[in-house]
């Protein structure tokens, strides 16, 4: 029998408790992290209709204030995910959320709409670092045939804090006015910030994790590969295919989801379907993702854990994603809402599968010092793509309103085939080449 | 082939330790770092023991690779050397801690081994291994190369087929219950690769290697008795205790008695 270990046992004797399924605790952090940066950024919106009347701002001030948040993010990604990568997920993450909660409580103290874009681009600066962070969170906590189902439960916490928000907001608007209604929200931050410092180390230096825990996540993220943790500069990162890859998953999918979430609704009108009666449908494509984002994380850890390679089950999914999508094309042909609506929702199941990989592959493809480099870089790169779509749908829902047969038609067609384009790139770009044997790249 | 003699596993462990501890500060203060082979298995805790705790030595600069590892098992299985090489040797020294970039190279046993014996051995041929530290089987083997072993092989590492008598060993010492749970092939680093490191120490306590002792030093050299190998290699000491060394004539060249400082 093997001798127990003198060193270790009273090693173990003197730590705190150990915590099991530690990484699930910092997998729900993650999550609240997701919740709280939504409601921060949901304020704006929920109060968009009084603070309108309140500083007489027209539709074009309140899209610029949208705008000024926009461009922060999306750049901010970029920036955040090398900031993170270099100064590490504990403190990097801490900094992000301080950061935000307190441009948050200083939004009340915002006089006009030059102090309001201001403090919408701070926010969107600092709420940038949210999934370049848990991303590299979830590469340093979680082995391979979890990660998807991780990122997934982050990724959920949108959807959730978007839909608490106005429960939270409101009562507080009509209670004490708009001013802590910036506040409180901002405080929330704190409190995750106090849980975060205490339970986020990387789990060899964990005080609190079981050994078993640690040996299976040690044994996992880092090996093998002498190159993990080191920093590789941004212009070799845009040299790799798997890094386009990477951006490419996300820049031409994310669109997609913007354009199901804002025009759905208008998308029934110019069908001539009244929103009263399709109030319940505009639910339908929100679950439908949640749904999907889970269905792709377990169902890729499940493929990983019968046998099939990372880079295979991950690109299941992808196709999965790639051809699900394509089942808003035919929406074109009919006018029942209930068909219109089955249809939006098995597509919008089928992009959340695919988003949950697009969110995934920074950590499947690289080492510890780049994952959330470039993470913010595919970030970056779907916001300039719903930016860019955001565009083009405007342009030609306009041009062909004059022209017989429906004007969304054309644009259906291009939200149906876009993942299906972004899925073939996946495929090309994603694979090992001699940067996987140098280590730059993990094998997929 | 140096031999040395300990009175017990104790002494070895310890002897063998300094000897490491030394060889590795040189090679530090040399080339500022250092690379190495860990050895497992229930005959290396002394030694690991002893050479974990050995003060002035920067492991931060140590590159640790091992030598095999079971097809099929899990980082978590008690008997994983994954598990082993984490427990016993990276956590206790913080290799690659500090410094933020991973200087240690596991055989992940899950994967697929070709794959994986082919990536982890063009990170270790990429530049040479100072140390290499090594046991000999019941049997003779050398990592996990059982007799007859592949002595001609330039690959790196190799998936092996494991013989009875290995895996009956395994379950002798404990780390599985019964024959049936011993996985049938690993990744093992080849004889040659072994050969390839500046310094071998090898440390073989225990009556029950005995057998196998004697076989390496002091018959044929030869697929047989892959251990034999070791003759073959300029720079190896041979790390042996009185019960290791019962068998081997006292005439046997290079055999010198007695326990080295402390």
């Amino acid at each position: 029998m093997p001798a127990p270990d003198q060193a270790l046992q009273s090693k173990l004797q003197s730590r705190p408790r150990a915590i099991p399924h530690l990484r699930w605790w910092i997998g729900g952090l993650l999550f609240a992290s997701t919740v709280i940066n939504y409601i921060d950024r949901q304020t704006l919106a929920l109060l968009a209709p009084f603070l309108t009347q309140d500083y007489h701002w027209s539709h074009t001030d309140y899209a610029n204030l949208l705008i000024s948040f926009r461009i922060a993010y999306a750049l901010g990604q970029t920036a955040c995910g090398r900031f993170i990568d270099r100064v590490g997920t504990r403190r990097g993450l801490s900094i992000s959320v301080l950061w935000y909660s307190l441009v948050s409580i200083a939004t009340s103290l915002a006089a006009g709409f030059r102090s309001f874009a201001a403090f919408r681009f701070l926010l969107g600066a600092g709420e940038s670092a949210n999934w370049p962070g848990a991303t590299k969170a979830v590469s340093e906590w979680f082995p391979r045939h979890e990660r998807a189902l991780a990122s997934a439960l982050f990724d959920s916490g949108s959807s959730i804090g978007g839909a608490i928000a106005p429960f939270i907001i409101l009562p507080i608007y009509f209670r004490w006015g708009w001013r802590p209604a910036f506040v409180i929200p901002g405080l929330l931050g704190f409190l995750w910030l106090f849980v975060w410092r205490r339970i986020y180390y990387l789990p060899r230096e964990h005080p609190r994790i079981t050994d078993a825990e640690r040996t299976m996540i040690l044994a996992e993220t880092e090996s093998p590969g002498g190159a993990a943790g080191r920093r590789v500069r941004w212009g070799a990162l845009l040299k790799l295919p798997q890094t386009w890859g990477a951006i490419v998953s996300k820049a031409l999918t994310d669109p997609v989801w913007f354009f199901i979430t804002d025009w759905f609704p208008l998308y029934l009108v110019a069908k001539g379907i009244s929103l009263k009666s399709g109030l319940i449908a505009v639910w339908v494509p929100f679950i439908a993702a949640d749904l999907g984002n889970f269905f792709g994380g377990t169902a890729s850890g499940f493929l990983i854990k019968r046998g099939w390679s990372l880079g295979a089950a991950r690109k299941a999914l992808v196709v999965f994603g790639g051809f699900g999508v394509t089942l808003l094309i035919p929406t074109i042909f009919t006018m029942n809402l209930v068909a219109i609506t089955a249809l939006f929702g098995l597509a919008t199941f089928c992009y959340a599968a695919f988003s949950t990989i697009a969110n995934v592959l920074p950590s499947d493809l690289f080492t510890g010092g780049s994952v959330a480099s470039v993470s913010g870089f595919s970030g970056t790169g779907a916001g300039i793509g719903t930016i860019i779509a955001f565009e083009l749908i405007g342009y030609f829902s306009d041009a062909t309103q004059a022209l017989p047969g429906h004007s969304f038609d054309k644009i259906i067609v291009v939200a149906g085939l876009v993942p299906f384009v972004g899925m073939l790139l996946v495929l090309l770009l994603v694979r090992n080449t001699r940067a996987t044997k140098e280590g730059l790249v993990r094998p997929i | 082939m140096q031999i040395k003699i300990l009175d017990d596993k104790k002494a070895l462990g310890r002897a063998a330790a300094e000897h490491a501890a030394k060889s590795l500060r040189a090679a530090l203060r040399e080339n500022g770092a250092a690379r190495i082979v860990a050895a497992t298995g229930a005959s290396q805790f002394e030694f690991l023991d002893s050479l974990t705790s050995a003060a002035d030595i920067d492991w931060s600069r140590v590159e640790l690779f091992h030598l095999d590892e079971y097809v099929g098992l899990p980082a978590t299985h008690p008997a994983s050397f994954r598990k082993y090489i984490l427990e016993r040797i990276i956590l206790k020294t913080g290799i690659g801690h500090k410094t933020g970039i991973t200087q240690y190279h596991l055989l992940d046993g899950e994967g697929d081994p070709q794959e994986i014996a082919k990536r982890v051995g063009s990170e270790l041929i990429s530049r040479p291994v100072d140390i290499g530290f090594v046991g000999i089987g019941e049997n003779g083997h050398l990592a996990f190369n059982d007799p007859p072993a592949d002595f001609a092989s330039e690959e790196a590492y190799l998936v092996v087929q494991l013989d009875e008598t290995c895996r009956q060993q395994q379950v002798n010492e404990g780390w599985f219950s019964q024959l049936a749970d011993v996985p049938r092939r690993a990744i093992s680093m080849s004889i040659r690769q072994i050969l390839r490191a500046k310094e071998i120490i090898a440390v073989v306590p225990e009556a029950r290697k005995a057998r196998a002792v004697q076989a390496c030093v002091e018959e044929e050299i030869s697929p047989l008795a892959p251990a034999s190998a070791l003759r073959n290699h300029a720079n190896t000491t041979l790390y042996l205790d009185r019960d290791s060394a019962a068998l081997l004539k006292a005439s046997s060249p290079s055999v010198s008695q007695g326990s080295v400082s402390r």
